[in-house]
């Protein structure tokens, strides 16, 4: 990807879980926390429009001076945004819906540990319903364990 | 909006002419004026007058190449000085009086018609008559209205004593005048149209100052659709002139071109935007800055770019802001295109009110680079004091005492026009008008319930005010924009503000708020990653980047200062930060308090 681009994962608290710079080149490098500030400002923006539609990519959901927002929303209103300078709509998409593949793996082993943890004569004592249920629980509040999918699997060596 | 002049702000309004019997001109201006739409009126007392109606004789020399795009003063001599319609007002009583008053109405008219001859000004007469009972002759009525070579519908009779008649006649001098100045336009517009159909001019220029001429006088009569086709024709055609003209030099060229591109597409824009077609206004608002967004021309001039750039975002603000259009709710427009959406603050103006903040702080960082690099900066101002703008649009001269009079002698190099606009951006605090444009976008964003886009607007707004030194008002912006984002979690953006508060206290010599920021700032969990981050944050605050290293250094400038050793020195009354035995320090942390996580790291781990 080339030019300036800068990735952040949001969970659905608003939080920052995981930033990094991407792209072969920074084209102003005194710029980087700049990054972050309009990617703040356009979360905003992205809380509308994520209600607007069905689709999970939202292509140029906001711009500043050039750069283009572009955010996916995941079904637990994660939100991945890239800020970039380059046109490349396709590749984008399909950088997001790799990063959330991968997001989901991790996750999912996160959810296995968590399963794990429960004593195992409750875990097959369990109706498959019953297991069922949990397990969307889970699912459905990602964000707050997204703060440990961090600190135990770090997304930086992918 | 406020630096352009008032006839480009306003719609074209129709002149008209009245030329003799002054004690009844202010009667028919004041019922022009209130028509709907108005006419203007140009008094002319006496008939010996008239001659400021004739046109200037120039001898242009064919074929002609202009040696600009556009006159400056073009505009505001059709709406001031170039009626469409010349009325002469003659007496009932000369009229129809003796053969020597009938001699000097007919001289009179004669004198007038030769004049408005050169300019196609289209000719009505009114006579005035004292009471109803006066008599004129039918004979000297056809008389009149032969030499006049007007249709009856043309000549029409005012009666100012007799209030009945006075309104019916003063209605359909109305109509006959609109009706003319509408023929005069129309026909003016065909005259200049031609000339762009058939192509007789040899240069680019003339064709941009045809359609131009063109478009103005649609709009005179409010043919509001073709005015934009014409004024679009303009502006494309000046943009394919880039890299083509060699008139100027290449610097006072591109200066000229973005002048003139500013002027149409102020224009356009305005045309776009009270027609209530808002998408349009926004996309072609898009694709302006896009065409002009790279053109930043020679490195000594950047600045001038810049602050271009800043000018078309701040006028496009103020137009969104003044048009009715936006009135109607955001939700109900169909965004854009598929391929290209517009996002929903493309129909804010907060949103191009911060831009044109951003575009300043560009332009204000390039002029001090310019400036400083300019090894000639003494001799800057004394240059530059006798440039002025030239008569066309975008050009600038110099201004030459001649004997009695001055002459305007077009700057003939670059260098000259570089010392120029290096004096002119030296007279302007860039400071004040950055705040006072990111206030506007911030108190929008507010009105809207936008958090973060207002704390991002704030946050900018606090960093000039700290810049400026105005501390307490920085200190007020950065605690706002703090709060949020410590709700939030932005640990990149919270150390980046924590940092200014930091120094905001140190310079205000508050050893409580110092601490407290300090320990804050120390207790965030920024990253590890030191090694590529310190040399990209060339431009973070006071704090530094947001890592390890930075974070250990806080830590151990706290502990000194709360250690009693000697302080760090702050800017207000020459006192240090210092804590002592004598003068303890109490900080209380409450439930909501930031500093929660420093207490509780604190007892865990003494």
């Amino acid at each position: 990807m080339a030019g300036t681009a800068c990735f952040i994962i949001v969970s659905r608290n608003n939080i920052p879980i995981y930033e990094a710079e991407v792209g072969s080149a920074l084209k102003k490098e005194d710029a980087a926390h700049q990054h972050h500030f309009i990617l703040h400002a356009a979360l905003d923006i992205v809380q509308d429009l994520a209600w607007t539609t069905s689709a999970m990519f939202l292509k140029g959901a906001d711009k500043f001076d050039g750069l283009v927002v572009s955010v996916y929303v995941t079904a637990g209103h994660t939100r991945l945004m890239l800020l970039h300078d380059s046109r490349n709509d396709d590749g984008i998409k399909s950088f997001f819906q790799e990063v959330h593949e991968l997001y989901i793996k991790v996750y999912h082993c996160l959810c296995f540990s968590v399963m794990q943890s429960f004593p195992s004569s409750i875990r097959f004592g369990m109706g498959l319903a019953l297991f069922r249920k949990i397990w969307m629980l889970i699912l459905c509040s990602d964000s707050n364990y997204s703060c440990l999918v961090i600190l135990l699997f770090p997304f930086r060596e992918f | 909006m406020e630096e352009y002049a008032e006839e480009l702000r306003t719609p074209p309004v129709t002149l008209i002419s009245l030329v003799g019997c002054p004690e009844i001109h202010p009667l028919i201006s004041t019922h022009l004026h209130s028509q709907q739409p108005p006419i203007n009126t140009l008094a002319l007392p006496d008939f010996s007058n008239i001659s400021v109606l004739a046109p200037s004789h120039k001898d242009t020399p064919i074929p002609y190449s202009p040696l600009g795009i556009l006159k400056r003063d073009w505009l505001l001599k059709h709406r001031t000085r170039v009626p469409a319609v010349a009325a002469a007002l003659f007496s009932s009583h000369h009229v129809s009086g003796d053969p020597a008053q009938w001699l000097h109405v007919c001289s009179d008219l004669e004198n007038l018609k030769a004049v408005i001859r050169g300019r196609n000004i289209k000719l009505l007469l009114i006579v005035v008559q004292s009471t109803s009972t006066d008599d004129i002759s039918e004979d000297r009525m056809i008389a009149l209205r032969k030499r006049a070579e007007v249709d009856s519908k043309y000549i029409i009779m005012i009666i100012p004593n007799d209030a009945s008649e006075l309104k019916e006649s003063l209605n359909r001098l109305g109509g006959a005048f609109a009706e003319l100045a509408t023929t005069y336009y129309k026909d003016e517009g065909r005259r200049i149209k031609t000339r762009i159909e058939k192509k007789s001019f040899n240069s680019i220029e003339l064709n941009i100052r045809y359609c131009f001429k063109v478009a103005v006088y649609a709009e005179f009569r409010r043919d509001w659709a073709e005015a934009l086709r014409f004024y679009e024709d303009a502006y494309h055609t000046l943009r394919e002139m880039i890299g083509t003209s060699t008139r100027l030099p290449v610097i006072q060229r591109l200066v000229e071109i973005k002048t003139v591109a500013e002027q149409l597409h102020f224009k356009i824009s305005t045309l776009l935007l009270h027609g209530g077609k808002v998408i349009e206004a926004v996309t072609w608002f898009r694709q302006h800055n896009a065409s002009y967004k790279r053109l930043v021309g020679a490195p000594e001039v950047i600045f001038l770019h810049w602050e271009w750039m800043s000018r078309q975002f701040l006028v496009f603000a103020e137009l969104l802001e003044t048009s009715s259009a936006t009135i109607q709710s955001i939700s109900s427009l169909v965004l854009g295109t598929a391929d290209r959406p517009l996002t929903e603050w493309e129909f804010r103006p907060a949103y191009y009110y911060q831009l044109a903040a951003h575009y300043l702080k560009e332009k204000r960082s390039c002029l001090e680079l310019a400036l400083s690099m300019s090894e000639t900066a003494n001799e800057i101002d004394v240059s530059a004091e006798s440039v002025i703008p030239s008569v066309y649009v975008g050009q600038f001269a110099r201004l030459l005492e001649q004997g009695d009079g001055f002459a305007m002698q077009p700057l003939t190099n670059d260098e000259e026009y570089i010392r120029y606009a290096l004096a002119e951006g030296k007279r302007f605090q860039d400071s004040f008008e950055i705040i006072a444009l990111l206030k506007k976008s911030f108190e929008s964003y507010s009105n809207l319930k936008v958090q973060r886009m207002e704390s991002f607007c704030g946050f900018q707004m606090a960093i000039e005010y700290f810049a400026a030194g105005d501390l307490t008002n920085a200190k007020h912006f950065f605690d706002c924009v703090a709060s949020l984002y410590r709700q939030e979690g932005w640990v990149t953006l919270l150390w980046e503000v924590l940092g200014y508060l930091r120094e905001c206290s140190r310079r205000h010599g508050s050893v409580k708020d110092f601490i407290e920021y300090s320990l804050e700032m120390a207790a965030l969990p920024v990253s590890s990653g030191t090694g590529i981050q310190s040399f990209r944050f060339k431009e973070c605050g006071p704090a530094g980047p947001a890592n390890l290293s930075r974070r250990e250094i806080i830590h151990k400038e706290i502990f000194r200062l709360v250690g009693g050793e000697p302080g760090l020195a702050s800017d207000e009354d020459n006192n240090s930060l210092k804590v002592t035995g004598d003068q303890p320090l109490h900080l209380e942390i409450d439930l909501v308090s930031p500093l929660r996580v420093v207490l509780l790291a604190v007892s865990c781990f003494s």
